[in-house]
C-alpha cells in the first residue's frame, strides 16, 4: 500500500524515458542517469539540464568554458588509462573502439573512429588496442575460481546494496540490450572485458581508475567485491576455454564432520566416513551442520598462504584436542580430552602457499576452538589467522570470454600513441606517458547553438567525436549554448545542488524537492535487513529535501565523504562514497539552498539538571522514546529505530526543535509520534510540562552521545559472553588485561567512559569510550585471558608512573616495562565512594598519592578528570606529575594543552603551575612540578579526546 | 568353602537382627549415606555461584567469594534452603579463594595479593579495599591461584600459592609454589615452605598447626595433606629460584632427583616433609581442596574432632583421622559423602553444625551434575556404622568403630585384606602406587565393648600407605559397614 502511495508520480518513468533516448540508428544515445531523471521529471530548466550534459559528456573537456560557472561546469573525467591494460582484455579493448554504442549501449564514450574509411578504422583502433594493452597490461590471468554460490551472493549483494538503483541486471552475453534502458545503465560485456580479479579490485575502490565517482565506492570488503564480481562475471564460468585450465583458487577451507563414538583422543580420519562436509572461511565450530553434543571430529583442509618469509608461531587453544599440519609437519599437538587449553609450535616459513590441515574432537563437555599466529606479519602479536590467507582449491577457473593469444607489437604502440594524440583522447582521458599536447579546440562560448553539423550533428565524413545524441539532448545542450551567458539565475546554491545531484545520480535513490527516488520498478531492490516495522522509511532512503538546514554541516560531510554516522542500521541499501573532490559542490551550496526552509533558531543550554530532566523524559516512564529508539549501543524495547546517541552529531538543534513539534511536517510517512501537540506537552510530570524545556533537556541529554547513562526502561545484557555494564553505579574489576598485565583494575562507569589502571606497575594505564569489559577472559574457560577494551578510542597514559621524582628536569622519566613492578609507588588499594567510584591509593615514597578518576558529563560526551590529593609530611622537592607524552605536545591556552592533535589535557592546581614541555629522546613530555603547601597538594587533569 | 561359611554366618546374624528389631530395612542391611546424612541444595536465586571461597562470620551469616570475584552475604543460612538470600557485598575480585574475618576486616587472597576490605558505611558493601601485601608474583598463568589467608595462633596470616602450570609465555614469577605467611600490622611476608605444587586446601588445627591439601602431579605422584612448617620443602621444584630471596633454611635445598621414593628422600634433603595423609588417586579422589576440623560437639555426627576434606574431581567429602607419632601427624582417609552437585572448593561448619558446601569446577571437569553450586550437608542423628578411627600400633593398627562390631566377623582375620604401597617423587605428572605389596593380617582382637578392634599384621612399613579392606563387616545389631575401606600413611611406626 505505501509503497504506491510513495512512487506513484514515478510510475510513468520507464515509458517516458524510452522517448527521450530512441536515437535513429538502432543503438542507444549516451545514458546520463541524473539527466534522465531531471529530463522527464521536468524539473530543471532546459539550459540547466543542458550544462549536466556539457559536463557528463565532457563536452568542456576539449572545448573550454571561460566566463561559466566553475561549479556547473566541472569535467566529468573519463577512466584513467595509465593502467587500462592491467584491466581489460585486449578483446574487449578492441570491439570497443571500432563500435563504442554496439558494445556498450549507453556509453558516454563517444565513437571517434566513425569518420575514418574502414581498413583504416580498424587499423587505427589496432594500433590503439596495442597503446593501451602497452599500458600496465596485458591482463592478468586470474586464478580466483567461482561457484554457484558465489553468483548467487554476488546477486544478492547486486540486488540489495544499491548496485541495482543505477544499473540493470547485466545482460545475457550476445544478447542485445533492450532499447527501453529505463534510464538505468546496463552492465554488458563484462564477460569478455574482464577477470574476477580486476573487477573485485575495481570494485573495492573504483574511484582509483574512475575518479569522477560516477560509479562510486560501497567500500566493499575483498569477499563482498569478489562475489559481485563473479556474479557479473558468470557467463566465464560456462567457458569452454575453461576446461583446459588450471584449477582455481577459493577462499575458505573445506571441512569434514565425523561422529565417532568413544573419542579420548583425535582418531585416526582415514579410517572413517565423514557425516558431513562443505566449506567456510576460517577455523571455526561454527560449521553449518547439526552437530550431536559429543564424540564428533572435525577435520579443516587447505592451503595457507605465508605472505612473509621468517618464523611463524601457530597455537590453537581448543576443548577437547586439536592438531595443527602444515605442509605434512605437526606444528601444534594438543591432543586429548581438556577445557580449553593453548598450546603452540613454531616453524619456518618461506613466502608461499602450504597446505594446511587442523583435525579437532570433541568427546564431551565444553567445546571450543581457536586457532592464532604470530610471525612478521602480524608484529609479532598473536592474532586469527586472517581468511584472506585461507584457501582451497576448488570452484571453477573464470577466463574472460572471446580469449586470445595477444602479442604486444611496439611498433604498433607507437602507432597507437600517435591516433591517442591525434584523436585528443588526453582531454578527457589521464594523462598517458609519452603523449603530446592535442591541439585546442574552439572553447564553448565560440559555439554556434544552432549549428548543423559537428558534435551535435554529425555525419558519415565529420570527424568530430559521435556521441549518438538523443533529440532531447540535442535540444538541450544547444539550450545550454544558447544560455551560457544568462547563467546568472542558474548558478544559485539550489541549481549547483540539483545539477550535482543529477551528475553523481543521487536522484536514483533520493528524493529531493519532487524529483528522484527509486523509480517504481526498482522498489523491490530496496529492502531492509531485517523485518522492522517502519514502513517506506525503513526501505527507501532518506528524502534530501531540506537536508540542508536538517544535518549540521559537518555530519553531513562526514556521512557523505567519510561514510560515518550512518543510522539506519536497518536498511540494506547503503550509502556510497562519491569521492570527496565530486560531491564537494553538493556540500558547499546545500546549506545555502535550504536556509529558507523557515525554521526558529534554537540555541539549547545545557546542565545537569536538563541531562537529568532530559533522561526522565526519554526512559519508560516519560515520554518512552527507547520504545522506538535504540538507545548508547543498547535495543530498544520495541521497534529498533536508530540510535538516539547520533541525534547531536547529527542534527541542527534548530530542526531537532521543529521535528520534535510538527514531526509530520518533516517526513510525512514517519511513525515518529506528536510529543508536543498545538505546543502543549503531552507529558507534565518533568519541568512543570513546559514545553520549551523539555524539548532542551531531551537536547542535554541527548548531546551526552555515547556518554548518556541509560535511561529508565532499559536493562542492558551486552553481547559479549560475559559483558560488565555499568548501570547505576560504577563497575570495578580486577583482571588480566591486555597490554596492562596480570593485576590491571579496570574501572567502567555509566558515562560509558572506563579506565584500567596497573596495580603491578602502579599507573593509570588507559582509558576508553563506549563499553567496558568483558569479564570472560578472567571468569570463564581456565581464567587466563588477556583481553582489551570492549569499547573503542582508547588512549594509552603517558608510560611510566604518573608521579617521579627527578633531580633535574634533564633527567629521564621512569620507564615501566611489562614485569616491572612499583615503579610509581606502593600499591594500597582502592575505595569506593557512593556511586562506586574507585579512588585509587599508591605511596611514593614518603607521599601519599590518592588518585580519583572521574567522568564529567558535557556535550559531545563525558570527558575524563583525574583528580589527585597528594599528601606529605615532609613537602619534598623534586616530585614531578607526568601529565601528558606525544610526538607534539603544545600549550593550546592557559593550563591546557594538546597532544598529538588528538588530546587535549587542562590542568588546574592547588598551587601555581609552573608546566615544563621537554623534548626526550622519542617524545615530548609535559612535566608539572608538585608544590606544597600545609602538606598538601591538589591536582586535577581533565582530558578530552 | 570358607567364605560360604562366613555368609551363612552371616545371614543368621541378620536373620535375628531382623526378627529382634523388625524392621524391614535392615532385612537386606544395606545402608546409604543418605540416611545419615542429607544434602539440601541452595537456590543460586539468579546468581552465579561458583564458590572459591567460605567463611562463618562471627554473626553467623555465611560469605562466600566465587571465583568470578563476587563475595556474598548468605542471609538465612540455616531454615529452608529455599529462603537463602544473597547479598552482594563486594565485586570485582580476582578469584578470591580464601575469606577470613579478623579484626574487624574481610581478608581474602585474590590471585596477586592479600587484601583486607571493610564496609565502613553499614550498607552491607564493602567500600574499602587495602592491599596487605603483595611481595608474591603473578606473571599471568591461569593456575597462579592463591589460597587463604588463614590464621595462625601467632597473629599471621598464611596463604599457599600455587605454581603456574602448561603455557607459561610471561616468564617466572616469585614465591609461586610457596606457603607464605604476612603479619597483617606490616604486612611483611615471611616465606614459610617451599616445594608446594597447587595447595588449593590451606588451615590452620584446632591446636594451632598448619596444614595444607595438594593435588597430584608433577613431582607430586599422589594427593596429600601435610602439615606445614617454617623450612619445610614439599617436593615441587618449580618454586625453589625463590630460595635465594628466603636465605636458610630454604638456600640450601637441592633440585630434587627424579625417581626418588619420598620415603628416602630426607636423606638427601633434610627440610623434605612427608606428608601426613596420602589420598591415593581416584580411590579417594582426585583433587583435595577445603578441609575443616569438626568442631561441632557432635551437632555433626560421631567424628568432632576429626577432618572433612572436599574433592574438586569427585565431588565428594572425605574424612580424616590424624596422630602424632613420633612428633609426625599422620593418620588414616576414609570416605564419607559423595553425590554433591559440583566439584568442592571450600567447606565450611555453620553455627548449628550443619557443613555449608561451596563448589566450582571451571577449568575442569567433575562428577556432579552442574558446572558449580552451594549445597548443606546435615547429619540425620543416626549414627552410621563406620570405622571412627585408625591408629597405628607398634605392630599392627587400632580400628575404632561408632558402633560395636559383630564379634564373629571382627575377630576373622580372613575378613581384612591390606596392601602397602608408597610414592616416588617423578617429574612426570601424577605417579603409580609403587613397591606394592600385600599384608598379611595374623590377628584380629576385638575390645570388651566391641568397638575397638587390634589388627597385627606383617608386614608393617614406615614410609608406606595401608590400604585395608573390610569384607561383609556388620555392627552387632546386623548394620552393614558403610566404607569398609581406610588408607593409613604410615609415616612413622609407633615404638611399643
Amino acid at each position: 500500500m505505501i509503497e504506491t502511495v510513495c512512487c506513484w508520480k514515478r510510475a510513468a518513468l520507464t515509458i517516458c524515458l524510452f522517448g527521450s533516448l530512441a536515437v535513429g540508428h538502432g543503438a542507444i544515445a549516451p545514458i546520463v542517469p541524473g539527466y534522465e531523471r531531471l529530463a522527464v521529471e521536468e524539473s530543471g530548466s532546459q539550459p540547466l539540464r543542458g550544462r549536466v550534459l556539457l559536463s557528463e559528456l565532457n563536452c568542456v573537456a576539449c572545448h573550454a568554458g571561460e566566463g561559466v560557472s566553475e561549479a556547473e561546469l566541472t569535467r566529468k573525467g573519463a577512466p584513467d588509462l595509465t593502467k587500462v591494460g592491467e584491466r581489460i582484455t585486449p578483446h574487449f579493448l578492441r570491439e570497443f573502439l571500432k563500435s563504442p554504442h554496439g558494445t556498450q549501449p549507453g556509453t558516454t564514450m563517444p565513437d571517434l573512429l566513425a569518420g575514418l574509411p574502414v581498413t583504416e578504422r580498424d587499423q587505427a583502433a589496432e594500433a590503439l588496442v596495442h597503446f593501451l594493452v602497452s599500458q600496465g597490461g596485458p591482463i592478468a590471468e586470474s586464478k580466483v575460481g567461482g561457484s554457484e554460490h558465489d553468483v548467487e551472493r554476488g546477486r544478492e549483494l547486486f540486488n540489495s546494496i544499491g548496485c541495482a538503483a543505477c544499473h540493470t541486471e547485466r545482460v545475457p552475453e550476445n544478447e542485445r540490450v533492450p532499447e527501453e534502458s529505463g534510464g538505468l545503465l546496463p552492465l554488458s560485456g563484462l564477460a569478455g572485458k574482464t577477470t574476477v580479479a580486476e573487477l573485485s579490485a575495481f570494485l573495492m575502490d573504483p574511484l582509483k581508475a574512475r575518479g569522477s565517482g560516477r560509479m562510486p565506492s560501497f567500500r566493499l570488503d575483498k569477499k563482498e567485491a569478489q562475489s559481485i564480481a563473479i556474479y557479473l562475471l558468470r557467463d566465464q564460468l560456462n567457458n569452454p576455454a575453461a576446461q583446459n585450465a588450471s584449477s582455481a583458487k577459493v577462499g575458505g577451507l573445506r571441512w569434514e564432520y565425523y561422529e565417532i563414538d568413544n573419542l579420548g583422543a583425535l582418531p585416526d580420519f582415514s579410517s572413517h566416513e565423514p557425516a558431513g562436509e562443505g566449506e567456510i572461511g576460517r577455523f571455526t565450530l561454527d560449521i553449518p551442520i547439526e552437530r550431536r553434543d559429543n564424540n564428533y571430529a572435525i577435520r579443516f583442509k587447505g592451503y595457507i598462504s605465508i605472505p612473509e618469509s621468517g618464523e611463524y608461531t601457530f597455537a590453537t587453544s581448543s576443548d577437547d584436542g586439536t592438531r595443527l599440519v602444515i605442509d605434512g609437519d605437526e606444528v601444534v599437538s594438543n591432543d586429548g580430552i581438556h577445557p580449553m587449553k593453548p598450546e603452540s609450535g613454531t616453524i619456518e616459513l618461506d613466502q608461499g602457499a602450504y597446505p594446511i590441515v587442523l583435525e579437532y574432537f570433541e568427546g564431551g563437555g565444553q567445546t571450543g576452538l581457536k586457532v592464532f599466529w604470530s610471525g612478521p606479519v602480524t608484529d609479532g602479536d598473536r592474532r586469527p589467522i586472517p581468511s584472506e590467507h585461507l584457501w582451497r582449491e576448488g570452484g571453477s577457473p573464470m577466463i574472460p570470454l572471446g580469449k586470445e593469444s595477444f602479442t604486444l607489437s611496439s611498433e604498433k604502440v607507437r602507432e597507437g600513441a600517435k591516433w591517442f594524440a591525434k584523436l585528443r583522447c588526453g582531454n578527457c582521458h589521464s594523462a598517458v606517458q609519452g603523449v603530446s599536447k592535442p591541439t585546442p579546440v574552439p572553447s564553448l562560448t565560440a559555439l554556434d547553438p544552432n549549428a548543423e553539423d559537428g558534435c551535435l550533428r554529425p555525419d558519415h565524413r565529420t570527424k568530430t567525436p559521435r556521441y549518438n545524441l538523443s533529440d532531447t539532448q540535442e535540444a538541450d545542450l544547444r539550450a545550454a549554448l544558447r544560455h551560457l551567458d544568462s547563467g546568472g539565475a542558474s548558478r544559485d546554491a539550489e541549481a549547483v545542488v540539483t545539477q550535482t545531484m543529477a551528475k553523481l545520480n543521487c536522484y536514483a535513490c533520493h528524493e529531493r524537492k519532487g524529483v528522484g527516488g527509486p523509480l517504481t520498478d526498482r522498489t523491490s531492490f530496496f529492502q531492509s535487513t531485517k523485518p522492522i516495522d517502519l514502513g517506506m522509511e525503513a526501505r527507501i532512503p532518506p528524502d534530501l529535501t531540506g537536508v540542508g538546514a536538517k544535518l549540521k554541516p559537518e555530519a553531513l560531510r562526514k556521512i557523505v565523504i567519510e561514510g560515518d554516522l550512518h543510522i539506519r542500521h536497518y536498511m540494506a541499501t547503503r550509502m556510497p562514497s562519491f569521492g570527496e573532490e565530486n560531491v564537494e559542490p553538493f556540500l558547499s551550496h546545500i546549506a545555502e539552498a535550504d536556509a529558507a526552509v523557515g525554521i526558529k533558531p534554537f540555541d539549547p543550554e545545557f546542565s545537569e539538571a536538563l541531562v537529568d530532566a532530559g533522561r526522565k523524559l526519554v526512559g519508560s516512564s516519560g515520554m518512552a522514546c527507547i520504545t522506538c529508539h535504540k538507545i548508547a549501543g543498547q535495543d530498544a524495547l520495541g521497534i529498533q529505530g536508530f540510535d538516539l546517541a547520533m541525534v547531536h552529531d547529527r542534527l541542527q538543534p534548530s530542526w531537532f526543535r521543529a521535528f520534535l513539534l510538527e514531526p509530520n511536517r518533516f517526513k510525512e510517512e514517519t511513525r515518529m509520534p506528536e510529543f508536543w501537540p498545538e505546543g502543549e506537552s503531552a507529558f507534565k510530570g518533568v519541568l512543570g510540562g513546559d514545553t520549551e524545556a523539555q524539548i532542551n533537556a531531551i537536547w542535554a541529554y541527548l548531546s551526552l552521545e555515547d556518554s548518556m547513562p541509560l535511561p529508565e526502561g532499559i536493562h542492558p545484557e551486552g553481547s559479549a559472553e560475559m559483558e560488565l555494564i555499568p548501570k547505576q553505579q560504577a563497575i570495578v574489576h580486577r583482571t588480566f588485561m591486555k597490554d596492562v598485565g596480570p593485576r590491571a583494575i579496570v574501572a567502567g562507569y555509566p558515562e560509558k567512559v572506563n579506565v584500567a589502571f596497573d596495580g603491578n606497575k602502579i599507573r593509570l594505564a588507559k582509558a576508553w569510550r563506549g563499553r567496558f569489559f568483558d569479564a570472560s577472559g578472567v571468569a570463564s574457560g581456565r581464567t587466563d585471558e588477556f583481553l582489551g577494551p570492549l569499547g573503542h578510542s582508547v588512549i594509552e597514559m603517558p608510560p611510566g608512573p604518573a608521579f617521579a621524582f627527578l633531580s633535574s628536569t634533564s633527567v629521564p622519566w621512569p620507564k615501566a616495562e611489562r614485569l616491572d613492578r612499583d615503579v610509581g609507588g606502593q600499591f594500597q588499594g582502592y575505595e569506593l565512594d557512593d556511586q562506586g567510584r574507585p579512588t585509587f591509593k599508591y605511596q611514593l615514597e614518603n607521599v601519599a598519592i590518592r588518585e580519583k578518576p572521574k567522568p564529567r558529563i558535557q556535550p559531545g560526551g563525558a570527558v575524563l578528570v583525574r583528580a589527585f590529593q597528594i599528601t606529605s609530611g615532609s613537602q619534598p622537592d623534586g616530585l614531578y606529575f607526568l601529565a601528558a607524552a606525544g610526538e607534539q605536545v603544545e600549550s593550546a591556552g592557559e593550563g591546557v594543552f594538546q597532544i598529538d592533535g588528538e588530546k587535549r589535557i587542562s590542568l588546574e592546581a592547588s598551587f601555581p603551575l609552573e608546566p615544563v614541555i621537554r623534548e626526550q629522546s622519542e617524545r615530548m613530555e609535559l612535566l608539572i612540578p608538585i608544590r606544597f603547601e600545609d602538606n598538601n597538594a591538589e591536582l586535577k587533569a581533565t582530558i578530552e579526546w | 568353602m570358607v567364605r560360604e561359611t562366613r555368609l551363612s554366618m552371616r545371614a543368621v546374624h541378620l536373620f535375628l537382627a531382623a526378627a529382634l528389631v523388625g524392621l524391614p530395612g535392615l532385612l537386606s542391611g544395606e545402608v546409604s549415606e543418605a540416611d545419615y546424612y542429607t544434602i539440601e541444595t541452595f537456590p543460586p536465586k539468579g546468581h552465579t555461584l561458583e564458590i572459591g571461597a567460605m567463611t562463618r562470620l562471627r554473626d553467623g551469616r555465611i560469605l562466600i567469594g566465587t571465583r568470578t570475584g563476587d563475595i556474598f552475604l548468605v542471609e538465612n543460612p540455616y531454615g529452608p534452603s529455599a529462603d537463602v538470600e544473597y547479598k552482594r557485598w563486594a565485586r570485582g575480585l580476582a578469584q578470591p579463594l580464601g575469606l577470613l574475618q579478623h579484626n574487624g576486616w574481610i581478608y581474602a587472597a585474590q590471585r596477586g595479593e592479600l587484601t583486607r576490605m571493610k564496609d565502613t558505611d553499614g550498607d552491607d558493601q564493602a567500600d574499602v579495599f587495602e592491599t596487605v601485601s603483595d611481595d608474591w608474583e603473578i606473571s599471568g598463568n591461569y593456575h597462579e591461584y592463591a589460597f587463604g589467608p588463614v590464621l595462625d595462633p601467632e597473629g599471621h596470616l598464611w596463604v599457599t600459592l600455587n605454581k603456574p602450570f602448561g603455557g607459561q609465555p610471561y616468564g617466572r614469577a616469585d614465591w609461586r609454589g610457596w606457603a607464605v605467611r604476612i603479619d597483617p600490622k606490616t604486612g611483611k611476608m615471611e616465606p614459610m615452605a617451599a616445594g608446594l605444587r597447587s595447595p588449593a586446601g590451606v588451615e590452620v588445627s584446632p591446636w594451632g598447626d598448619v596444614f595444607y591439601t595438594d593435588n597430584q602431579g608433577e613431582w607430586c605422584n599422589a594427593s596429600k595433606l601435610s602439615q606445614l612448617e617454617r623450612g619445610d620443602f614439599h617436593g615441587h621444584p618449580w618454586g625453589l629460584p625463590s630460595k635465594e630471596l628466603a636465605g636458610e633454611p630454604f638456600a640450601s635445598i637441592p633440585k630434587p632427583e627424579s625417581g626418588t621414593y619420598m620415603k628416602d628422600l630426607h636423606e638427601q634433603i633434610p627440610q623434605f616433609k612427608m606428608p601426613a595423609v596420602w589420598f591415593p588417586y581416584d580411590k579417594m579422589g582426585m583433587s583435595p581442596s577445603g578441609f575443616r576440623w569438626d568442631l561441632t560437639n557432635g551437632r555433626f555426627g560421631p567424628f568432632a574432632g576429626q577432618m572433612f576434606v572436599g574433592d574438586q574431581h569427585h565431588a565428594w567429602i572425605m574424612r580424616v583421622f590424624l596422630e602424632r607419632v613420633d612428633g609426625h601427624w599422620q593418620g588414616a582417609c576414609f570416605r564419607f559423602r559423595k553425590g554433591f552437585q559440583s566439584g568442592i572448593i571450600r567447606l565450611c561448619f555453620g553455627k548449628e553444625g550443619s557443613l555449608f558446601v561451596g563448589m566450582s569446577n571451571a577449568g575442569w571437569s567433575s562428577r556432579g551434575n552442574s558446572p558449580w553450586g552451594f549445597q548443606r550437608a546435615r547429619w540425620t542423628g543416626k549414627i552410621p556404622f563406620e570405622i571412627h578411627s585408625m591408629r597405628a600400633r607398634s605392630d599392627g593398627f587400632a580400628l575404632r568403630f561408632t558402633k560395636p562390631v559383630d564379634d564373629l566377623i571382627a575377630s576373622d582375620p580372613g575378613n581384612y585384606s591390606m596392601t602397602s604401597y608408597t610414592y616416588k617423587l617423578e617429574s612426570r605428572y601424577g605417579g603409580p602406587e609403587a613397591d606394592k605389596k600385600e599384608v598379611t593380617i595374623e590377628s584380629a582382637k576385638v575390645s570388651p565393648d566391641g568397638k575397638t578392634v587390634w589388627l597385627t599384621v606383617d608386614p608393617l612399613r614406615a614410609g608406606y600407605v595401608h590400604e585395608l579392606h573390610l569384607s561383609d563387616f556388620v555392627s552387632r545389631n546386623g548394620v552393614e559397614l558403610l566404607h569398609p575401606e581406610a588408607y593409613y600413611t604410615l609415616v612413622n611406626i609407633p615404638e611399643g
